[in-house]
């Protein structure tokens, strides 16, 4: 323990010094952007500081209600479907090897259309409301967790499954205390690729058919040379981009805890 | 008669067991199938356990004891012959066995606390939730874990891990304990502790043990009867009564001359049968 106690401290102020650059890069990016635009008098690159004046007034919060919370509510609607269906077939998939191979060729094939690929088939079906964003979130998100969960279920230890049968554990704990808590690590690791998806399909859905959402307002600003808005509204982007993905984090350390715990355990 | 006596009486009936042997395997034959070949690995297979008895099963490595075992504990179909428990054949898991497997990091869920490892059983079982964690109290203080129990597994020591798993085992109550090489993935000095801790539990307990080793000192100084298992397909070679003294002690039974006798017997009937294989 002796020997250990310096290795701690070092890291401990490796942590801090890592902390500070994760703050301190965005900060200098800020500031430089800042400066270097103050004075600019392209039409497409506005001064920052007019682009924040767009962003209050657009965003904080006369469009907030209209048009970010319908954009987040299709996100959470398409990603939640995906991930419950994801999960579902996945479990089914992996524990039965022989359908599994039945379907691979045609889950290979839908996976290779790319979700956004299929939003005129969806305008003709389903027309511009959420049902049909969800749908489109829904298809485009649901490949990377089916694919994980499937390759999860498959990987789980058979010693595992040898407990699971010596001690006769009923069905609903094998899926539930068993099969999913191993395959979780994969599972969420396809959730957070999925997510990003997620982001890319809905904006671009609403690009394409909408009235409403942060993806109509960009492209709309940007149809009537509102440059500073069209920047105001990908700023946004960035912010709920980081903002989600932080909550994504939050949510997998949660759940996760243990295996990273473990995997902290062997490193060291 | 006293009160005391009637105790006794009553005691003394109610642990009156049927005399018939608690594990029967009659003439058990395994073949896997490699490539187009069908490899003989258990080739027929006579044992008996009786109630309360310490059997252990020594043989070389790859002698199939591990399959032998997984048979016996329904996890395995057997290719001929037959495994009865309680004169039941055995297809399945049956649910009055228990077993604890070599590789303790491998069968504890990382992701459950010791005590919800060794309450997962229970669950399947219509216990009440309190009748539940009682018997995991119980079993994690028969094994010295009570301290222990809201840890997660992978943050215990080794030995500490298969005493979680020799818990669990406890804790569903089985009528006979199966145990493949339990002590073969931790140091000399655990692993000693492990077997006495697991002599302690049998007495207390009153359970049947068959236990897979490689290591004749430990079938020796564990076991009532040792199994010797050789030839290829493995037969059982030998069964061997341990005429030892109980309660068993590292130190003093292993000093007795009648365990030297005992292990170089073993030792060298696993000895020809290696002579036998390079032949």
């Amino acid at each position: 323990m002796a020997l250990r106690a310096p290795f701690r401290r070092r890291s401990l102020s490796h942590r801090l010094l890592m902390l500070l650059a994760e703050v301190a890069v965005p900060t200098v990016a800020i500031v430089l952007w800042w400066v270097l635009s103050a004075n600019s008098t392209s039409l497409y690159f506005p001064p920052l500081s007019t682009i924040m004046t767009s962003f209050r007034n657009i965003w904080l919060f006369s469009h907030f209600g209209s048009d970010v919370v319908p954009s987040l509510e299709n996100l959470a609607a398409g990603f939640a479907i995906a991930t419950t269906a994801g999960i579902v077939l996945g479990m089914a998939l992996g524990l039965l090897p022989s359908l599994a191979d039945a379907v691979a060729p045609t889950v290979e094939f839908m996976r290779a259309v790319p979700g956004v690929a299929l939003l005129p088939a969806a305008l003709l079906l389903l027309g511009i409301g959420p049902e049909m964003k969800i749908s489109l979130i829904a298809y485009g998100t649901v490949w990377p967790i089916l694919l994980n969960t499937i390759d999860g279920v498959r990987g789980v230890d058979p010693v595992v499954v040898d407990v699971a049968s010596s001690y006769r554990i009923r069905r609903q704990d094998r899926f539930l205390r068993i099969i999913l808590p191993a395959a979780s690590p994969q599972i969420v690791a396809g959730m957070r690729s999925a997510l990003s998806i997620g982001i890319t399909v809905i904006i671009f859905s609403e690009m394409i058919g909408s009235t409403n959402g942060i993806g109509f307002q960009i492209l709309s600003a940007q149809h009537s040379f509102a440059v500073a808005d069209m920047w105001a509204g990908i700023v946004l982007l960035g912010i709920l981009g980081y903002l989600l993905n932080l909550a994504f984090r939050g949510l997998e350390s949660y759940l996760l805890r243990w295996h990273r715990g473990m995997r902290q355990l062997t490193r060291s | 008669m006293t009160k005391a006596d009637v105790l006794t009486n009553s005691l003394i009936q109610a642990k009156a067991q049927p005399s018939h042997p608690i594990l029967e395997i009659s003439d058990l034959t395994k073949s896997y199938r490699v490539g187009h070949e069908l490899r003989p690995v258990l080739g027929g297979i006579s044992l008996q356990v009786n109630r309360g008895e310490f059997v252990c099963i020594v043989g070389p490595s790859g002698a199939g004891k591990s399959t032998l075992l997984r048979c016996i504990a329904g996890l395995l179909e057997p290719s001929s012959g037959s495994v009865l428990l309680d004169r039941q054949p055995i297809h399945e898991p049956p649910p009055k066995l228990a077993v604890v497997f070599q590789d303790y990091s491998r069968s504890l869920m990382p992701w459950l606390s010791v005590a919800k490892n060794v309450i997962l059983p229970l669950r399947s079982r219509g216990y009440s939730k309190r009748e539940q964690i009682k018997r995991a109290d119980e079993s994690l203080a028969a094994v010295g874990l009570t301290e222990a129990s809201s840890q997660y597994p992978w943050q215990l020591s080794g030995g500490m891990q298969q005493r979680v798993a020799i818990a669990r085992a406890l804790a569903y109550e089985p009528e006979a304990l199966l145990m493949d090489e339990p002590f073969a993935s931790v140091d000399a000095q655990t692993r000693a502790d492990l077997e006495d801790l697991i002599l302690s539990v049998r007495a207390a307990f009153g359970m049947t043990v068959l236990l897979v080793t490689h290591d004749i000192d430990e079938s020796v100084y564990l076991a009532d009867r040792v199994v010797v298992m050789a030839g290829s397909p493995t037969g059982v070679r030998e069964e061997i009564t341990v005429d030892l003294p109980s309660p068993r002690d590292q130190v003093r039974t292993k000093l007795l001359p009648r365990f030297s006798e005992l292990r170089a017997h073993v030792l060298t009937l696993i000895r020809e049968d290696r002579v036998n294989r390079a032949m």
